[in-house]
C-alpha cells in the first residue's frame, strides 16, 4: 500500500499508469468505439491523407488508421499479456520447484533454465509460431517458455533471501508445513519482485508481439495489429511517409509506459532497501559520503547528547578555542601545512569545516582528534585538494610549503604523488581490484616518479623491504583481494612514501584493523617518519593510537577545533569539557589505556626519543 | 584455458541438445505435410507413403531425431525436402549476410553505447549526461522495425542515397556492401548501444566515487590513465554482460531487418523454411544462430573473468570438483 501512496507521487509513474488504462480500455473495447469498420476495404479511399472522416488517413485497401490501430489493440496486448503469463506461472513455480527441492532436481531445472536464456527470442518464437500452423498462441507458448527464465532467477533468489530470515526459519522449525509456508511468508514478498519484473517482461512481449504480426506469423490478413499495420505501411512508404507513424508510436509509448513504471517501482523497492542500508552503515561510511545529509544527522545526535557539554552545545557561530594549552608549539620553526580559519560547506548548505586553524610545523607529527562529522576528514581532504563533489572551501587559508592550496592553479600535479602521500581507512579498498599489487607499484614508480622499468623493479623490492613486507616477489604477484588488511596497509604506505614525500596523512589508517595489526602498522608509521624525515599528519577518532604517535593534538568537534596543545598536555589537563569526558572514558573503560600502555611498552623510548 | 573450454562446452552441449530436440519436436507436432506440399493433393497415397518413405519421414521419431543427429555431429545437416540442396551449402552461402549485419551491429552498438556512456558518466549531471540519459531511454523503446522504417524512409525515400534492400558480398564490392548493410545494422544496433550507454553510465559513476579512484588520484595519476586502466575496466563488467544478453536480440532482431530489407540471411532461412515446414532447413538455421549465440556468449565470459580476477579465482576453485 506504501509502495502505491509513493508511486502515485511521482508524476512520471501516473502518466505511465494512465497511459497503460488506456491501453486496457482499448484492449476490452477498442474495436466498438472505432469510427469505421477495422475490416471493410473501400475500393474508392485508397490511401487517402488524414481528413475529418478519417483522421490518420486510410491503408492500401482503403480502411480507416485509426479503427485499424483502436481495434489492433486487443490481439496485440492480450498476445504479449498471454506469454507474460505463461512465463510467470513457469518461472515462478520452476523457481519455487527449485529452491525446496534435492539438489539434483535443482541442478536439472537450473541447467534447462540456463538453456532458455541463451536462445535468440524472436528467431524462436518465429520459427515455433509459423511451424505451428501460423498460430498466435504457439508463437506466445515459446515467448512465454523464454521469458520464463528471468522469472526463475528473480524469484529464486528473493525466494533464498526470505527463506533464511529468521521467521522463516522459525516457522518450519514449529512444524508448519511447507506449502503454507511458501504461501504466507514467501509469496507476499516476492510480489514486488514480481511486478517490476512482469512490467518489463510484458515490454519485451509487445515487442516481440508487434515483431512477430509484422513479419506475419500468427495472424491472418484481415485482423488488425500494430505490428501488422507497419508492415503493410512499409510497401507504401513512398506515397505515405507517415502512416507508420500512429501503430508505431501505439507500440512505443505502451513499452515506454511499462518501462517507466517498472523504473519506478524499482525506485521505490530501492529507495527502502537504501535506507535500510543507510541506517546501518558504519561511521567511517557516513563520513565518506561527506555530504551534508550525513553532516547533519551526525550533528542532531551530537545535540541529543549534548547535555553534558553546556558550552558549545547550542552556538552556531565558531566559538573560539576554548582549551589552549600554554606553550603554544614551535611557532618560529617552520610550518608544512598552514591552515587559518578554514571553511568548508556544502552547496547543500551545511557547514562542514567552521573556521579552523592548525599548523604542521616540518618533521613534527600532528594529531588530529574527533568524532565522525567533527570535519576532520574534511579538512584533510581539503588539504589533498579532493573534496568531494558538492563541497567547496568558502573562506580560509590553506597553504602548504608556502603554496596556497586554496587558488585555482594549486599545484596538485607537483604535490599528489610527491610531496604528499597518504593512506587512509579499509586499505582494501583503495586498490583497484582488477590489477596486481606490484602492477600498482610499479605503475606510481613509473608513471608518477618516471622510472624505468628496471630501476622500478628494483625501488619496489627496497620499498618493500622498508615498509617489512618479506616474500615482495610474491605479494607483487598477488591481487588485492587476496592480501589481509595489515598487509595491504602496508603497501598502501610503501606506495604513499615513494615519491619520498614531505608530508605523510593518515587518516584513520588503523582503524578497523585487528589490534595486534593496528600496533604493527604504527610503529611502522613510526620508523618510516624517522627513516624518511617525514612530517606525519594523523587523523583518528581514537585517542589512544594519537596519544603514543603524535606530539601535538588538535581535538576537533562540529566543524571546529575545541582544543589543542602538546599530547601530554592535552591528557593530562584537558581544558574543553568534550576532551575531558573523552580522557576520562579512557580512563574509566580502560580498554584503550591497557592496549596503549601494552603496546607504548615497546615503543615509548621511541617517542621519548622523539619529545625530547 | 582449456578448463574454461571445457566448462563452456559442458554449458553449450545441453543447450544444443534441448534446442534441437525442442524444434524438432514441435516440428512433428505441427504436422506439416512435406509430401502433400510437394506433390500436389491430386497425389496417390502411394507417392506420398514413397517420398515419406524418401525423407525418412516413416520411421519413430526418437529415430529420425537420432539419425538427423547422428549425422549433424558429423557436420551433416542433411538436405532441404523441397529443394534438395545440401543445409549445409545454403547456410554456408548466408553465414556470411547475418554475420555481416550482426557483426558490423555489434560494432555500432558498442562504440556509440561505450562513449555515450562514459561521457555521460563524466559529465555526470551536465545537458550531455541529461541528453545520453533521455536518448537512451527513447532508444530502449524503439523495436528495431519502427528505426528500420525511420531509417527507409530518410536514407531510402526522403534522401535517396543508400539501397533499402539486396546484398553485395563483401568480396565483390567493399563499398557496396557496407552501402547493404548499414541500414539494418544501424536500425539493429540502437536498442543496443542505448542499453550498452546506460548500464555502462551507472557503473562508471559509482566506480569514480570509489576509494581507489581517488587513490589513483592521490598518486598523481593522470585523468586518462585513471580512466581507462583503473575505472573503465571495473565499471566494463555490467555492460559487457548486457553485450552478451544482447547478442540473442540482435540475431533475433536480425530476421525482421532480413525481411524488411530483402537480405538473405539465416534468420529469413528459419523463417522460410519454418512457414513450408521444411524441417532439416529450419533446425539447421537454428542450430547456427545459438551456436553463434552460444560463441558470443563464451567470448564474453573469456573478457569478464580477465577484468575481474576475483571472480577468475572463484570459478577456478568452484570449478575443481566438477
Amino acid at each position: 500500500m506504501n509502495t502505491v501512496r509513493t508511486l502515485l507521487h511521482r508524476p512520471s509513474a501516473v502518466t505511465a499508469l494512465l497511459l497503460l488504462v488506456v491501453v486496457a480500455v482499448l484492449t476490452a473495447v477498442g474495436d466498438l468505439i472505432a469510427p469505421h469498420d477495422p475490416l471493410a476495404p473501400q475500393t474508392s479511399q485508397v490511401l487517402e491523407a488524414p481528413s475529418a472522416a478519417h483522421w490518420l488517413g486510410t491503408d492500401y485497401l482503403g480502411r480507416d488508421i485509426l479503427s485499424r490501430l483502436l481495434a489492433g489493440t486487443r490481439l496485440s496486448v492480450l498476445a504479449a499479456l498471454e506469454a507474460v503469463l505463461i512465463a510467470l506461472v513457469l518461472g515462478t513455480g520452476a523457481a519455487l520447484v527449485a529452491v525446496f527441492s534435492s539438489r539434483p532436481v535443482r541442478w536439472v531445472i537450473e541447467r534447462i533454465f540456463d538453456s532458455f536464456m541463451a536462445l535468440p527470442f524472436i528467431t524462436f518464437a518465429v520459427a515455433i509460431g509459423a511451424l505451428l500452423g501460423n498460430s498466435i498462441h504457439a508463437a506466445m507458448i515459446a515467448v512465454g517458455i523464454l521469458a520464463a527464465p528471468t522469472y526463475f532467477r528473480v524469484v529464486r533468489a528473493s525466494v533464498l533471501e526470505t527463506v533464511h530470515t529468521q521467521y522463516v526459519e522459525a516457522a518450519r522449525l514449529l512444524g508448519v508445513p511447507l506449502p503454507r509456508v511458501v504461501l504466507t511468508h514467501v509469496l507476499p514478498r516476492i510480489v514486488p519482485v514480481l511486478l517490476v519484473t512482469s512490467a518489463s517482461t510484458l515490454a519485451a512481449s509487445l515487442l516481440v508481439v508487434a515483431s512477430l504480426t509484422f513479419l506475419g506469423v500468427g495472424v491472418q490478413p484481415p485482423t488488425p495489429t500494430w505490428g501488422g499495420m507497419l508492415s503493410a505501411d512499409l510497401s507504401y512508404l513512398a506515397l505515405r511517409p507517415f502512416n507508420p507513424v500512429a501503430p508505431a508510436a501505439a507500440i512505443m509509448l505502451t513499452v515506454a509506459a511499462l518501462g517507466v513504471l517498472a523504473d519506478r517501482l524499482r525506485d521505490v523497492r530501492g529507495d527502502a532497501g537504501a535506507q535500510e542500508a543507510r541506517g546501518s552503515s558504519t561511521e567511517g561510511a557516513g563520513e565518506a559520503a561527506g555530504g551534508a545529509p550525513s553532516a547533519t544527522s551526525h550533528r542532531a545526535t551530537l545535540v541529543a547528547d549534548g547535555s553534558q557539554d553546556p558550552a558549545t552545545g547550542t552556538a552556531s557561530a565558531p566559538a573560539p578555542v576554548v582549551g589552549r594549552h600554554q606553550a603554544p608549539h614551535a611557532a618560529e620553526t617552520e610550518a608544512l601545512v598552514e591552515i587559518d580559519d578554514l571553511r568548508i560547506e556544502a552547496d547543500t548548505g551545511g557547514q562542514l569545516v567552521r573556521g579552523v586553524s592548525l599548523r604542521v610545523p616540518r618533521g613534527a607529527s600532528v594529531g588530529i582528534l574527533g568524532e565522525s562529522g567533527s570535519g576532520k576528514s574534511m579538512t584533510v581532504k581539503a588539504l589533498l585538494g579532493v573534496l568531494p563533489e558538492g563541497v567547496h572551501i568558502t573562506g580560509g587559508r590553506l597553504r602548504f610549503a608556502g603554496e596556497d592550496l586554496t587558488a585555482p592553479d594549486a599545484p596538485w600535479q607537483e604535490l599528489h604523488g610527491h610531496r604528499i602521500g597518504a593512506v587512509f581507512q579499509d586499505p582494501a579498498t583503495w586498490f583497484t581490484p582488477h590489477l596486481s599489487v606490484g602492477a600498482q607499484i610499479d605503475e606510481v614508480l613509473r608513471h608518477t616518479q618516471g622510472l624505468g622499468r628496471a630501476q622500478a623493479a628494483a625501488a619496489r623490492a627496497e620499498l618493500f623491504a622498508q615498509v617489512g613486507l618479506r616474500d615482495a616477489e610474491r605479494v607483487a604477484r598477488q591481487y588485492p583481494h587476496e592480501l589481509s588488511g595489515g598487509m595491504l596497509q602496508r603497501v598502501l604506505l610503501a606506495i604513499a612514501v615513494s615519491g619520498e614525500p614531505d608530508l605523510l596523512v593518515a587518516d584513520e589508517a588503523t582503524t578497523a584493523l585487528d589490534v595486534t595489526v593496528q600496533a604493527e602498522v604504527l610503529t611502522l608509521l613510526r620508523r618510516l617518519r624517522q627513516e624518511l624525515s617525514l612530517t606525519v599528519l594523523m587523523i583518528s577518532h581514537d585517542l589512544a593510537v594519537l596519544a603514543h604517535s603524535c606530539d601535538y593534538l588538535y581535538v576537533f568537534r562540529r566543524g571546529e577545533v575545541v582544543e589543542e596543545g602538546p599530547t601530554e598536555a592535552v591528557l593530562h589537563m584537558p581544558q574543553h569539557p568534550y576532551t575531558r569526558t573523552l580522557v576520562a572514558d579512557h580512563t574509566v573503560f580502560g580498554i584503550e589505556a591497557v592496549r596503549a600502555a601494552g603496546t607504548a611498552a615497546q615503543v615509548h623510548p621511541v617517542r621519548e626519543a622523539a619529545s625530547r | 584455458m582449456r578448463a574454461l573450454l571445457l566448462h563452456a562446452a559442458a554449458r553449450a552441449l545441453p543447450v544444443l541438445l534441448v534446442t534441437a530436440a525442442v524444434t524438432f519436436g514441435l516440428g512433428a507436432f505441427a504436422q506439416q505435410e512435406p509430401a502433400e506440399l510437394l506433390l500436389g493433393e491430386a497425389a496417390t497415397e502411394e507417392a506420398v507413403a514413397a517420398l515419406d518413405h524418401e525423407l525418412g519421414r516413416d520411421r519413430p521419431l526418437p529415430l529420425q531425431f537420432a539419425s538427423w543427429l547422428g549425422h549433424a555431429v558429423q557436420g551433416d545437416l542433411g538436405e532441404s525436402w523441397f529443394t534438395g540442396i545440401a543445409v549445409t551449402s545454403t547456410i554456408a552461402e548466408r553465414l556470411p549476410v547475418s554475420m555481416s549485419i550482426a557483426g558490423l551491429a555489434l560494432l555500432i552498438a558498442v562504440v556509440l553505447g561505450a562513449s555515450a556512456g562514459i561521457l555521460a558518466a563524466l559529465r555526470r549531471g551536465s545537458w550531455i549526461d541529461t541528453a545520453v540519459t533521455v536518448t537512451a531511454s527513447t532508444l530502449a523503446t524503439l523495436p528495431p522495425f519502427v528505426v528500420s522504417i525511420m531509417l527507409i524512409l530518410l536514407f531510402g525515400v526522403a534522401v535517396p542515397i543508400l539501397p533499402t534492400g539486396g546484398y553485395v558480398p563483401l568480396a565483390q564490392d567493399p563499398s557496396g556492401w557496407l552501402a547493404c548493410i548499414i541500414l539494418p545494422a544501424v536500425a539493429l544496433s540502437l536498442e543496443a548501444a542505448a542499453d550498452i550507454a546506460r548500464q555502462l553510465r551507472t557503473a562508471l559513476v559509482s566506480t569514480l566515487e570509489q576509494n581507489f579512484v581517488l587513490g589513483a588520484r592521490l598518486r598523481g595519476h593522470s585523468g586518462a590513465r585513471i580512466l581507462l586502466r583503473h575505472a573503465l575496466p571495473h565499471a566494463a563488467g555490467p555492460a559487457l554482460s548486457v553485450v552478451g544478453l544482447q547478442v540473442p536480440r540482435l540475431v533475433g532482431g536480425a530476421i525482421i531487418a532480413e525481411q524488411i530489407f530483402s537480405l538473405p540471411g539465416l534468420g529469413l532461412m528459419a523463417f522460410e523454411g519454418a512457414t513450408t515446414g521444411d524441417m532439416p532447413v529450419v533446425l539447421g538455421a537454428v542450430m547456427v544462430i545459438v551456436l553463434a549465440v552460444l560463441l558470443s556468449t563464451f567470448v564474453i565470459d573469456l573478457l569478464l573473468t580477465a577484468l575481474h580476477p576475483q571472480e577468475r579465482i572463484a570459478a577456478r576453485t568452484e570449478r575443481v570438483p566438477a
